[in-house]
């Protein structure tokens, strides 16, 4: 823990008490006891049966049968779960304790935690290879700039592969498992970055870009590799405010930045004129590539969009043509599918793997919305 | 979780919680089909009749501490509809950890021109005074003298946010959240708390009269509660007024060799700005707690990492502590100490 406050020495003894039920947590960033657990990410077992839920305030992984819908268990991890993810084989599901500075892997069949590694300061993204050989941590301290690599089997970290910007926040494997993208929100940077990031050599082989951006939130991959999507938000903040008065302080983005050397980074509006999408947060991609599902946070929402559509925008337009359609007020129509209202503070979103309902975690409801998507 | 707390809402296409807003309805039209409550219901507080007078100093009748109350406050940090179409919540500057993004903005709370660097907001209630310039006190003043996001800023009702005014419950619990904010802690001390060998000695080089850290930054860091500032405002070679006074126009050139080789002084490729304009030269001394998570420093973000803090690189020689007879070595160290604060 490293000298980390109070909140973590409260909790941390809890977290690994074997099968045990989580006690209240905190309010998160505060020393508030709070009975709501926060439900802040949601991934599922691969054969989409159970929903797992990070519950940020209540310190704990809820498990949920995803065709009865009922709650079937509640784990004790550490402070802040921030991100998880099952092996492939759904044996072991690895968590994110961010204010711990840990990672819990609980035996998803005993529903105990069995192992906390300590990894690097604040870790807030998790992912599994398809062989669930490795899981790669994003360490998004403000000062740290790790991804951390833990040996699945020994269940133990063996390494550190340091991303070129302070924050790393998360990450996603390439649909070849060769590639992994990550995001760095670097605190005091209005132009964060994507990191690529060799597998094999574990080497940043570029930095992309994404100019004037901040928050960057979440990262995806389309299932042919050739984009990804980040979540974020665009200050305005060169811009005396008084030159903002038709709004625009920030906006609010999605970009596709393309995974080849040197690619486009198309920034593209999320926002309608009085209809903006504050603070876009986890990112879903239907698993033939048809739709992107956004979790929008501060607006309560899951917005769709049609990637057919965003991709022929990306294809047929030059980096120039696409830097002028950022703040384009009209252009989310062209590839807008839906704006579906949540639960409050939906963080986090996924997919069932036929891609025919989607999850959104909704923070401050403390429930999930179900949704079925235009899959037909 | 207790089973009562489970609760299954089937709810039909366009439902209660379902409305869908979209271009083109389809086949195929995305619904909500139900909604999982995997926890206690949960509701914000209603909006109610907002403030009217927005010079109120607003002080919290109930306990900070009292866990509705921060969460309603939590709700409304993050909550983007409240404001003007939905652009932005206070998370989106402050973000979700309570944190900062560490951007500078042009609010125009001392005219324009004047960029500061968004407060580091964990820990305000030990501090004040809060804002970088020391005008305004306790974070209850920083909120409850507003009655809306804008005076927060120092800008009148409706300028810059465009928001509502809030009500007084809602006002209370924004106050109550933030209030409840704490401290995060250092990473980079060892596993059990104590100096590594390197922040050791740079406490000895924080402590060295003849650096002169500790005259506005007192604190011993075996103290868990030293804040390491003397809560008074200096001049630290920070201020940019302008070469011929204040308000003259153009402010001090910040970057010389950027704006000789005809960078836009205020363009979006740097992050700070070349040249600026402060109404005053003497800023508020902050915190070290956290400080490895609050950058960037200075008033204005002009220091992009701890280096640039006490090398001389972005203020006039020696003002911001006697450091240009240290070693790379001891700045290193020194860097490494405020680290682990």
């Amino acid at each position: 823990m490293k000298g980390k406050g109070l909140i973590g020495a409260l909790v941390v003894g809890a977290s690994l008490l074997v099968g045990g039920v989580a006690s209240a947590g905190f309010i998160q960033g505060t020393h508030v006891k709070t009975d709501m657990p926060g439900p802040f990410f949601i991934t599922t077992s691969p054969d989409g049966g159970t929903l797992y839920i990070c519950n940020q305030s209540g310190h704990s992984v809820t498990f949920v049968d995803a065709r009865t819908q009922k709650v079937t268990g509640e784990v004790a991890v550490g402070v802040q779960p921030e991100a998880a993810a099952p092996t492939p084989d759904n044996a072991f599901l690895y968590v994110c304790n961010a204010e711990s500075d840990s990672v819990s892997v609980i035996d998803i069949a005993r529903k105990q935690v069995v192992k906390e590694i300590k990894v690097g300061d604040w870790p807030s993204g998790i992912k599994i290879t398809k062989d669930g050989k490795t899981a790669y941590v994003a360490c998004s301290g403000c000062m740290w700039n790790t991804i951390d690599v833990i040996d699945t089997g020994k269940m133990e970290k063996v390494r550190s592969i340091f991303s070129s910007d302070y924050g790393p926040r998360t990450l996603d494997i390439s649909p070849d498992g060769k590639t992994m993208a990550v995001i760095c929100d670097t605190v005091g940077s209005i132009n964060r970055s994507v990191n690529f990031i060799d597998i094999a050599s574990s080497r940043v082989t570029e930095k992309r870009v994404i100019r004037e951006s901040s928050n960057l939130r979440d990262v995806v991959y389309t299932p042919d590799g050739q984009y990804v999507a980040v979540t974020y938000e665009t200050p305005k903040n060169w811009l005396p405010v008084c030159e903002a008065e038709n709004g625009q302080v920030f906006t609010n983005n999605v970009a596709i930045v393309e995974t080849k050397l040197g690619g486009k980074v198309a920034r593209l509006p999320l926002d309608e004129l009085n209809n903006y999408d504050g603070n876009p947060y986890g990112l879903a991609m239907d698993p033939k590539g048809r739709y992107l599902y956004i979790g929008v946070r501060g607006m309560h929402r899951v917005t769709i969009l049609d990637m057919g559509k965003v991709l022929n925008l990306v294809r047929g337009n030059s980096q120039a043509e696409l830097d002028y359609m950022r703040d384009d007020l009209g252009l989310v129509r062209d590839y807008l599918v839906a704006r579906v209202t949540t639960g409050l503070g939906p963080s986090s979103v996924c997919l069932s793997p036929d891609g025919k309902i989607c999850y959104a975690a909704n923070y401050f409801s403390n429930n999930v919305t179900v949704i079925r998507t235009p899959v037909d | 979780m207790k089973s009562g707390m489970i609760k299954i809402g089937i709810i039909a296409a366009l439902g209660i919680t379902g409305v869908v807003t979209t271009g083109q309805l389809m086949a195929g039209t995305p619904q909500v089909v139900s909604t999982i409550q995997t926890g206690p219901e949960w509701e914000p507080l209603p909006r109610a009749e907002p403030l009217t007078v927005p010079e109120v100093h607003y002080r919290v009748k109930h306990s900070p501490y009292k866990s509705e109350l921060v969460r309603y406050g939590q709700f409304q940090f993050n909550d983007a509809s409240w404001g003007l179409q939905g652009e932005y919540a206070c998370a989106s500057c402050h973000y979700e950890r309570g944190q900062t993004t560490g951007l500078i903005w042009d609010l125009g709370d001392e005219g324009w021109g004047s960029w500061k660097n968004t407060k580091y907001i964990r820990g305000g209630r030990y501090l004040p005074p809060f804002r970088h310039e020391g005008f305004t006190g306790h974070p209850d003043e920083i909120v409850g003298a507003t009655s809306s996001l804008d005076r927060v800023c120092g800008r009148d009702p409706g300028f810059v946010f465009r928001s509502e005014n809030f009500s007084p419950l809602r006002l209370e619990a924004l106050i109550c959240y933030i209030r409840a904010l704490e401290f995060t802690g250092s990473p980079f001390r060892n596993a059990d708390g104590s100096l590594t060998d390197a922040q050791k000695r740079g406490e000895k080089i924080f402590n060295d009269p003849k650096v002169g850290c500790v005259e506005c930054h007192p604190g011993e860091s075996s103290d868990p509660k030293a804040l390491y500032s003397d809560a008074q405002t200096h001049d630290v070679g920070t201020g940019r007024v302008g070469v011929k006074g204040f308000r003259s126009t153009p402010g001090k050139v910040y970057n010389l060799k950027a704006l000789e080789a005809g960078e836009d002084p205020y363009g979006e490729e740097s992050d700070t700005p070349i040249i600026g304009l402060d109404l005053v030269k003497e800023f508020d001394t902050p915190t070290l707690r956290d400080i490895y998570a609050s950058g960037t420093y200075f008033h204005d973000g002009s220091a992009r990492t701890l280096h640039d803090t006490i090398n001389n690189s972005v203020t006039d020689k020696d003002m911001h502590g006697r450091t240009s007879h240290l070693t790379p070595a001891e700045m290193d160290d020194l860097v490494e100490f405020m680290k682990a604060l």
